[in-house]
Order: C-alpha cells, then structure tokens, then sequence
C-alpha cells in the first residue's frame, strides 16, 4: 500500500500523473515535464516534496550525536542556518546525504533526508545516541513539505506570505526563518534541489493543501506551475546534484562524489579515518558527460568505456530540457575524468562516443 | 474528469485493435496495417525523448521486439503485434509529434503482415478501453 502525502487531492485536482516512489504516491508531472522544467528556469514552480524525511535531534546531547554522525562542520552551524551533509559508515561509504537545519546552537536540530533512507537514518542515529532515544523523534507526522523554485519564488512567496506587495523575500542562501501562515508557524529555507532561487517550506498538514492552492492561485500571475518529480530530477541532473540511490550509495565515499567541501567535521566522526585514506588516494570520480548524439537516454549501470575499454559506470541520465541534448553523470577512474575526455557510453548495449564536460552543465 | 484523464482514454475503434502492451494497430487494406503507440502508453511514459525503430525491408515473427521508445524514466519495448515485413517507417518523427499525436501522425511503423488471422486474437476497443481502466483505477 503506497503511503499518500496530505496534498493528494491537490495532485489529483491538478491532474497530477501519479506514480510510485519509495513506497509513496507522487506527482511524476503535470502539465508536462519539460514544460515544468523550463518553467522553473523561466518563472517559478511548486513541489510536493513530502515523503522527504524529517528527523529531530533535541536535548543537552544532540550536537554531540550529530558531530559523531554527520561529516560536515556542525558546531559551526550557527542559529537559523542550514548545512549539506553527509552520514558515513565505519569505512566512508554514504549511508545518506541530507539538509541539517540549526533552530537552537547545541540543542535542537532538523535533519531533512531522504524518503528512501528515512528509517535507515533514525534506527543508525539512534543506535550512536547515547543518552537513550528521546533525542531523535520522528517529525515527519507533523509536517508536509514544499519546494517553491525559480527566480520569481521570492517575489511569489512573499505575495503568499501577505508581506509588502512587490517585495521580495529575502533570506539569504542556506540561512532559514520562521514565518507565520494563516496562524501557523511554517520554516522556510533559501535551499534548493534545481539550482534556481527557492525554498524549501516546513508546513503542517493542516495548512499544506491551503498554502499548495494559494501559491498557485496567487502564482498564476507569476507562471507558477505545479511541478512533479520528472522535471525535479531533470533540473538537479543539470546542476549536477546527486541523487541518494542513483548517484549515492554505501559503497561511495564523498571524495570520489566530489563532496569533499561537505566533509569538514574536525572531530573523530563515524568514517573520519577511512576517509582521510580515501583522500589520499581518490581511485575513480563522478563526472558529467554528453553524448555527442541523441542515441538513447543514459541509464545507471552502463558501462563507460575509453577506447573500448571499461573505465566507469552511468548513475544518472536525461535529455536535458535546458541543452536539448542527452547528458548523463557517473564515476570513471580518475586518469579519464578531466574534460574534453573522449568516452562512450553504452546505449542499448551499443557504444555511443561521448564527451567528458565541465560541470554544472548550464551556468547560473 | 479533467482534459488529461480524458486523453488518455481515447481509444479509437474504427478498424483498429489493440495490444496488452499498449501498441495500435490500424487495418489500412486487406494486409498492411499501421502501428503505433496508444495515448494511454504514452501518458504512462511522460513525453518521449528517444526510440529505435527497424528499417524497411525488415520482416519480424509476431510477438517478437522490433523497436522501443524511451522517456527520461522509462524504456519500453515495442511488440510487434502481427508477423510480416516492415514496409514503411515514419521518417518524420519528432519527440513532439510522438508524445502529442501517438494515434495519428505520430504513428511508428506500417507493415506487411505475413500471415492470415493474427488480428484475431487481438483485443478489441472495448475490451483494451476496459484494461486500461482497470489499471487506472489500481493505480489512482
């Protein structure tokens, strides 16, 4: 039984195409995926990013569990901010990646992770706390989440917030804020799977199906189009963001990922030996690729071959609305990584000459 | 019912027949038919991005895989739905034309059928307009 998010009505209001995804029922599009990708691009369009998983680490312990847990620079966190992270096992393999939001320095934390890891991370988060399992309570029935996306979310947003008409909201890249919606408290954070101007909204279940249909009432001046998770994946893929599952797995360590920016934990953390080896030494990287024809769409698990030779693997592919052209991300051994590296990459079990490119693959 | 759920099921039935997997086939003389894809395959796929198609001249036994078409999520496998030769091959497909048209000028293949009475066992109208309902409603 697929497990609904409190906006399944607006979905199926808005002719949302559903479909399953780890164990939920989701929007795959509306209007059209390429439509919503570029909308976003252009204007602004709004996600129902419910089934991510929220986590709370609570109590005198809780910056202690997390910097035993996580990779990043947590006690530098400070209040109302927001951190990319990473949970690593003993050998540096990512368990999962996340968003970590400080309400109060020391003591009260929001981990925002994946649908998929959910149960994963709390069982693993709990099992380092040490003060018992109050610390870490499960969020996820109190809220629903949004992603309001694209150049024009601040103007949008601050229109739905009933702030000054023609302002817009300003909260600074990874900072967050308490707002008040229709008597409620929500949390919206300038953070972001697409690469445009955004936030994310913490809402209850009570007012999400009030501030879906708001924003997209009050948005049809501004282009807002309800969007679901094909074009998601396609503005991230452009961005070269990973995706847990695809990109992301326990067998990955974050330097061959290139997220070494988000491994800064100067603690002694879960993995923090394994992978100051693995740094010394990083044996394959992940790259962004273009097929120099339409042949097919890329998919997670063909081969990547130099000269006929295997040399990496496909996690992630598309034909990117933005470029019209079939893109694709995946780990090659480092020798072949750099750009303008000639490769091919197996489309129906045929090798397609492809290209190594600079990444992002379209400049914001 | 929104216009969406609408197009999906559209499921023509002057002289056309249709398969579990989701291709048309329409009769256009005693033996060449037209092949494609139904709105309801193409609404499952979201808008196509890419396919293989075979080239004239290439004859396949019924059942057997001739083509695929491909969104950014999925890859689905064409069946052939009758035995006999590929006779023509829509060289005027675009990703747009597929997705929006799939039933008219985004059709795919027209072929030669080989043999008498493979149409037969091919679902008609009512009975593919049924599947398709019955999958809706286990998914929604």
């Amino acid at each position: 039984m697929l497990k609904e998010t409190t906006l399944i009505e607006e979905h199926r209001r808005c002719a949302g195409k559903l479909i399953a995804f780890h164990g939920w029922k989701l929007p795959l599009e509306f209007s059209g995926s390429k439509e919503e990708h570029l909308n976003v691009r252009k204007n602004v369009g709004v996600f129902d990013v419910s089934h991510m998983g929220v986590i709370r680490v609570l109590g005198t312990d809780a910056l202690k569990v997390l910097e035993k847990c996580l990779t990043n620079n947590v006690a530098a966190l400070k209040k109302n901010r927001t951190q990319y992270n990473l949970l690593c096992n003993e050998e540096g393999g990512i368990v999962d990646d996340l968003i970590l939001y400080c309400l109060e320095p020391c003591e009260d934390y929001l981990l925002c992770v994946n649908a998929a890891c959910f149960e994963k991370d709390l069982e693993w988060i709990r099992s380092h706390t040490l003060s018992g399992p109050e610390i870490v309570r499960n969020e996820n029935i109190g809220w629903a989440q949004l992603a309001l996306q694209g150049p024009k979310a601040p103007a949008l947003l601050a229109f739905v917030l009933g702030l000054k008409e023609g302002e817009e909201l300003e909260i600074k890249k990874n900072h967050c804020q308490w707002f008040s919606f229709l008597g409620q408290s929500i949390l919206v954070s300038a953070t972001g799977y697409t690469g445009e101007k955004g936030f994310e909204i913490l809402v209850s279940h009570e007012k999400a199906p009030l501030l879906w249909r708001g924003i997209l009432e009050k948005g049809k001046d501004f282009g807002c189009l309800p969007s679901g998770l094909a074009a998601r994946d396609t503005l991230r893929m452009e961005m070269k963001y990973p995706l847990y599952g695809n990109d992301l797995n326990e067998s990955i360590d974050p330097h061959s990922a290139g997220l070494s920016w988000a491994v800064k934990n100067p603690t002694d953390f879960i993995g923090s030996e394994a992978l100051s080896n693995i740094k010394r030494q990083i044996r394959k990287k992940w790259v962004g690729f273009q097929l120099s024809e339409v042949a097919g769409v890329p998919r997670s698990g063909s081969r990547i071959l130099v000269e006929g030779t295997p040399v990496g693997e496909v996690t992630s592919g598309a034909k990117s609305p933005s470029l019209d052209k079939m893109i694709g991300l995946g780990y090659v051994e480092t020798e072949y990584s750099s750009p303008s590296q000639c490769i091919q990459v197996e489309i129906h079990q045929n090798p397609i000459p492809a290209e190594i490119v600079a990444t992002p693959f379209i400049k914001k | 019912m929104t216009e969406e759920t609408q197009r999906r099921l559209i499921v023509p039935e002057d002289n056309y027949y249709y398969t579990k997997t989701h291709e048309w086939i329409s009769l256009d003389d005693r033996n060449t038919v037209t092949i494609g894809i139904t709105y309801y395959a193409q609404d499952r796929l979201g808008e196509i991005v890419s396919w293989r198609l075979p080239k004239k001249g290439q004859s396949f036994e019924k059942n057997q895989i001739f083509g695929l078409v491909e969104s950014n999520k999925h890859v689905s496998d064409l069946y052939l739905p009758v035995s006999g030769e590929v006779v023509e091959v829509n060289g005027s497909l675009t990703p747009g034309l597929i997705s929006d048209d799939p039933m008219r000028d985004g059709w795919l293949v027209r072929v030669e059928m080989s043999r008498e009475g493979d149409l037969a066992d091919l679902m008609d109208p009512a009975s593919y307009r049924k599947l398709i309902e019955e999958e809706i409603k286990s998914l929604e």
